[in-house]
């Protein structure tokens, strides 16, 4: 197969997964459902190639424009009553994730640079963009991270959809 | 998984923060294209700035730069067309997706219980650390507990948008963990290197 077969039927498959997802609005996201498709592709099929670092820094790009777009004021200015509490237990959970990415790497063969991509509590598209140039295995990170993601989706936001509940009186729960 | 999943057919704005919609979703004829073209723009000299930098992840702090400064110096003015947000996570899923390998799945497989563990280490901490907003600031607790919940910023704004939590707060408290946690590391890189 050639290159460029090779890369538009890359991207044909993740825009199916992804469309797919956004519209059924499947757990995961367009991101797990673009990726699952073409990694099996790459792994049942021979002659499939990684799409060119120009699209890895494209999508760095995109991704950083959407992040960008939702710093705006009002969730900033919500936090400023809030600064230190938040901003310590961010140290606290930043602590945490460090040291268990160290513990990671220590228990497991995998980089200190993978583990740590891996438990930091960012987003899993914006952890794994930032780790493409970085000579990490990102697919593992982006793995680890839509685990954790899946977990909470799946788990806790039904519990706090139950937990917190307005009631039937206008009340809310908690 | 991210904040545009829910906004099909509209744009994904700087709008979320403002009370007028939890998820940041406004019609397409409310939000110029001029608007979305100078986002974009200003998204992609940035990245590019980034890039040409060599700071470790320059595109994506450079894209996120330029973009939150043209929200936050004009007037909370950028605007990401939906399909453009949902296209770049399409577009990093077929990235990721490729850079798969047999040997890599076979690592995730011998590893995912150990990365499960550390997920759930993370949550637990996120959670009590909720629960210490709460006593400490009088915060109400539903929105101390969603908005230190280490999941999706667009899950955890919807949710907070059902229970009738403070989404501003939520959403403010999930910016403030991927913008630090992304920074964190870039400079622990730029150190080490």
């Amino acid at each position: 197969m050639s290159e460029p077969v090779s890369i538009a039927l890359t991207l044909l498959t993740a825009l199916a997964g992804g469309t797919l997802a956004h519209v059924f609005r499947l757990p995961g996201g367009a991101i797990l459902w673009a990726l699952l498709p073409v990694a099996a592709l790459r792994l049942l099929i021979d002659g499939f190639v990684p799409l060119p670092s120009g699209h890895r820094v494209a999508a760095q790009i995109l991704i950083g424009i959407a992040i960008g777009s939702t710093l705006t004021r009002n969730p900033v200015l919500a936090l400023r009553p809030l600064v230190v509490p938040v901003g310590l237990s961010l140290v606290v959970l930043l602590g945490i994730a460090l040291m268990s990415g160290i513990i990671f790497a220590a228990v497991t063969d995998l980089p200190l640079l993978t583990t740590l991509f891996s438990t930091a509590p960012g987003g899993a598209s914006d952890m794994a963009a930032a780790a493409l140039q970085l000579g990490a295995d990102v697919p593992l990170i982006a793995g680890f991270h839509l685990v954790r993601q899946v977990l909470i989706f799946v788990v806790l936001t039904t519990v706090f959809a139950r937990l917190f509940r307005p009631s039937p009186d206008g009340e809310i729960g908690g | 998984m991210e904040l545009d999943s829910y906004c099909p057919g509209g744009v994904v704005s700087s709008h979320a923060a403002r009370g007028q919609h939890p998820i940041g979703v406004e019609g397409p004829l409310r939000r110029s294209i001029a608007q979305q073209l100078l986002t974009v723009v200003v998204g992609i000299v940035g990245g590019t700035l980034g890039h040409v930098s060599g700071l470790p992840a320059g595109p994506l702090l450079g894209a996120i730069v330029a973009v939150g400064a043209l929200n936050l110096l004009a007037d909370d003015r950028a605007a990401v067309p939906v399909w453009l947000a949902v296209g770049a996570r399409m577009l990093i899923g077929a990235v990721i997706g490729s850079l798969v390998t047999r040997e890599l799945m076979g690592e995730l497989g011998r590893t995912v219980a150990w990365a499960l563990l550390f997920a759930v280490i993370v949550i637990v901490v996120g959670l009590g650390a909720g629960v210490m907003i709460h006593r400490v600031t009088g915060l109400e607790l539903r929105s101390a507990m969603i908005g230190s919940c280490p999941g999706g910023m667009p899950e955890m704004a919807a949710l907070a948008q059902e229970v009738g939590a403070e989404v501003d707060v939520v959403l403010g408290m999930h910016l403030a963990r991927k913008l630090i946690a992304l920074s964190v590391i870039v400079v622990a890189l730029v150190v080490a290197t």
